[in-house]
């Protein structure tokens, strides 16, 4: 590995306090993201890949969301640990997100132009026009025509790449070293969302980040990842290199998945699901989480929880107490 | 956008129409008879049927509303009953006294209640939050009549310090202002917190938190621009129905404006007097409601697209 990793997420655990009781939304989930990588977290809707997100950037609801243990390390400094004022100079400068629903990301009573501005003024301190001609330069960079004008007009007024492309406009003004995508083109149509994630692509190249991409597509995983991180019901089950998870998947969960998706020679035959629905967040099952979904479940993982362990290499790694067997499957 | 007014005032005339007509059928539905209480109790039914045809009363409904809409398209809405003025002359005459006292109870109400309001939101479930949440419930529930008159009670007569009543002096309209306002406050500052908690919550909220805007800006920039929105509506509704219903307060306080004025013309049963009223009410309420969408549509740019 050499040079220590950009990003450690280290046993994170996050709690979120709802009325009917503790959810624990994310446990002991640890991964790295290299610098200039592109990691993509997979899982289903509820499986604390958002959450582990929202930890990173350190927008937890307040008062409700909670991160119970583990460090988050950036640059080898813990942002658990960082006040909110410290948090707020990182955000927008160091690390950026983007979010899912670029229909609603964007203020609608102001200007695209004045809202990428704004990250220019707080956090290199420049003046209005100044930020604002910063703004339309980086609106050209992320492809949107006639800059200028866009720069002027309110949200309503642009389509949804072209709000998409704002956003991560938006996200780019200060050269982050992090970009956290949380599911940016799920709401795109699929030419836009391919045209998207090319530019996204180009610019981790130009700007030299790293990139942490949520996303529950596949085709989005084999497009975009570098490695591949599986989560299910809170924690990391799974964790490859990205033709690995496709060729050699270990964990069922992650076979599950593949199987799940369509493909050519699938055409004409029922899709298979993996069976199920996730566990109740107040009441995760004893054992291994997925052991009710699993078609190779045995006692043992009913009843004894397998932790992530390396398999050959450092790079490898599965929660599962029968990964051999699945090997053996395929 | 002068598409956009054009349209909105084509809209206030069909409202003109159908509110001065309802109020002149309701007038003469309800039972009462002006000219009976005009005239002395011992008039001949001769004197009384005179008195009527002189004022037109005698004539088929259809027929006094026609002769009343020529009228107004010349601008004459008819004599005062009761004072023998020309009614607009008499609206006119009260119209600032009322405008002065709405004016400063909305100013007093605004300017508390929405600092108030989005306090309450950002620190949501917090002793302060409860506090304002008890206090906007009670200024909403006390009828004002009685907060009137427990005010000049205490601070007119108990401690001296301001007059009971009165109009002229800067002093006199702190007390009917305030009474008016407290109901405004309690429902503006609640309008505000609902908003601005609906408004925390949205995504655009979160892109600019994941920016590193400091909670000042964020709260003050993305939250307050938006939550202002259906506040300026409520403020707008709030305002036209003051200048038409401050009756009460003006009572109680002897403010010589449309609403007493209102109160003796109904106790007068002055035809001309209270149509006129309505229309001045509603032009207001119009005027008012105009002013709010143009607000809106500054505010809000989405506004005059959809439209």
């Amino acid at each position: 590995m050499g040079s220590s990793p950009l990003l450690q997420v280290k046993e994170l655990s996050v709690h979120f306090r709802t009325d009917r009781g503790i959810v624990r939304a994310v446990e002991r989930a640890s991964f790295d993201v290299q610098r200039g990588e592109t990691v993509c977290i997979v899982g289903e809707s509820g499986s604390g890949k958002s959450v582990t997100s929202l930890s990173i950037m350190g927008l937890l609801p307040k008062g409700i969301g909670e991160i119970k243990e583990g460090e988050i390390l950036l640059n080898g400094e813990n942002l658990v640990q960082k006040t909110n004022k410290e948090m707020r100079r990182l955000r927008g400068n160091d690390i950026s997100m983007i979010f899912q629903e670029p229909m609603t990301s964007l203020n609608p009573v102001y200007t695209i132009g004045d809202q990428i501005a704004e990250s220019f003024r707080y956090h290199q301190g420049i003046g209005k026009r100044a930020a604002l001609e910063r703004a339309i330069e980086s609106l050209r960079r992320v492809g949107i025509p006639l800059p200028e004008e866009r720069a002027f007009q309110y949200p309503h007024q642009l389509s949804g790449g072209m709000r998409q492309r704002v956003m991560i406009a938006m996200a780019l003004t200060c050269n982050p070293e992090l970009l956290i995508a949380d599911e940016p083109t799920t709401a795109l149509d699929v030419t836009i969302q391919a045209q998207v994630l090319e530019m996204m692509k180009e610019l981790k190249e130009a700007f030299n980040m790293s990139i942490l991409f949520i996303t529950h597509d596949l085709g989005v995983v084999a497009d975009m990842a570098d490695r591949v991180v599986v989560m299910y019901a809170g924690i990391v089950v799974e964790e490859a290199r990205v033709e690995e998870i496709f060729q050699r998947p270990l964990h069922p969960y992650t076979l599950g998945l593949l199987e799940a998706m369509p493909s050519l020679n699938s055409r004409g035959k029922r899709l298979r699901t993996i069976q199920g629905t996730l566990p109740n967040p107040l009441q995760k099952p004893n054992g291994c989480r997925f052991h009710p979904r699993c078609p190779f479940a045995t006692d043992k993982c009913r009843l004894e929880e397998p932790s992530l362990e390396n398999v050959g290499s450092d790079e490898r790694k599965v929660a599962c107490w029968h990964y051999d067997q699945l090997e053996e499957v395929i | 956008m002068a598409k956009f007014i054009f349209k909105r005032l084509l809209q206030s005339i069909i409202v003109l129409i159908g509110a001065s007509a309802i109020a002149f059928i309701l007038l003469r539905i309800i039972p009462g008879d002006p000219v009976m209480l005009m005239l002395s109790e011992n008039a001949t039914d001769e004197e009384i049927n005179q008195m009527r045809e002189q004022m037109g009363l005698n004539l088929p409904i259809w027929q006094q509303y026609i002769d009343y809409v020529k009228q107004m398209i010349v601008f004459d809405f008819g004599h005062s009953i009761s004072r023998g003025l020309p009614s607009m002359q008499l609206i006119l005459n009260h119209l600032p006294a009322t405008l002065l006292l709405v004016f400063w109870a909305m100013v007093m109400a605004i300017v508390i209640a929405i600092p108030l309001g989005m306090f309450a939101a950002v620190k949501k479930n917090s002793f302060s939050d409860y506090i304002v949440s008890i206090l906007a419930l009670l200024g909403q529930s006390v009828p004002s009549y009685w907060l009137g008159m427990m005010l000049i009670l205490l601070l007119a007569v108990h401690f001296g310090i301001l007059p009971t009543s009165g109009y002229g002096h800067w002093s006199h309209i702190i007390l009917p202002a305030f009474t008016l306002a407290i109901y405004q406050l309690a429902l503006i500052a609640r309008l505000m917190r609902s908003s601005t908690l609906d408004v925390l919550n949205l995504d655009y909220v979160r892109t600019a938190r994941a920016k590193g805007l400091p909670e000042i800006v964020v709260i003050f920039k993305h939250v307050f621009k938006n939550a202002l929105i259906p506040t300026i509506t409520m403020i707008g509704l709030q305002t036209g129905q003051l200048l038409g219903g401050a009756i009460i307060t003006e009572f109680i306080f002897s403010w010589p404006g449309l609403g007493f004025l209102t109160v003796q013309s109904i106790q007068a049963q002055d035809y001309p007097m209270i149509q006129s009223l309505v229309i001045v009410s509603a032009i207001v309420f119009i005027v008012i409601n105009l002013l709010v969408d143009i607000i809106y549509a500054v505010v809000d740019r989405r506004i005059i697209v959809d439209s």
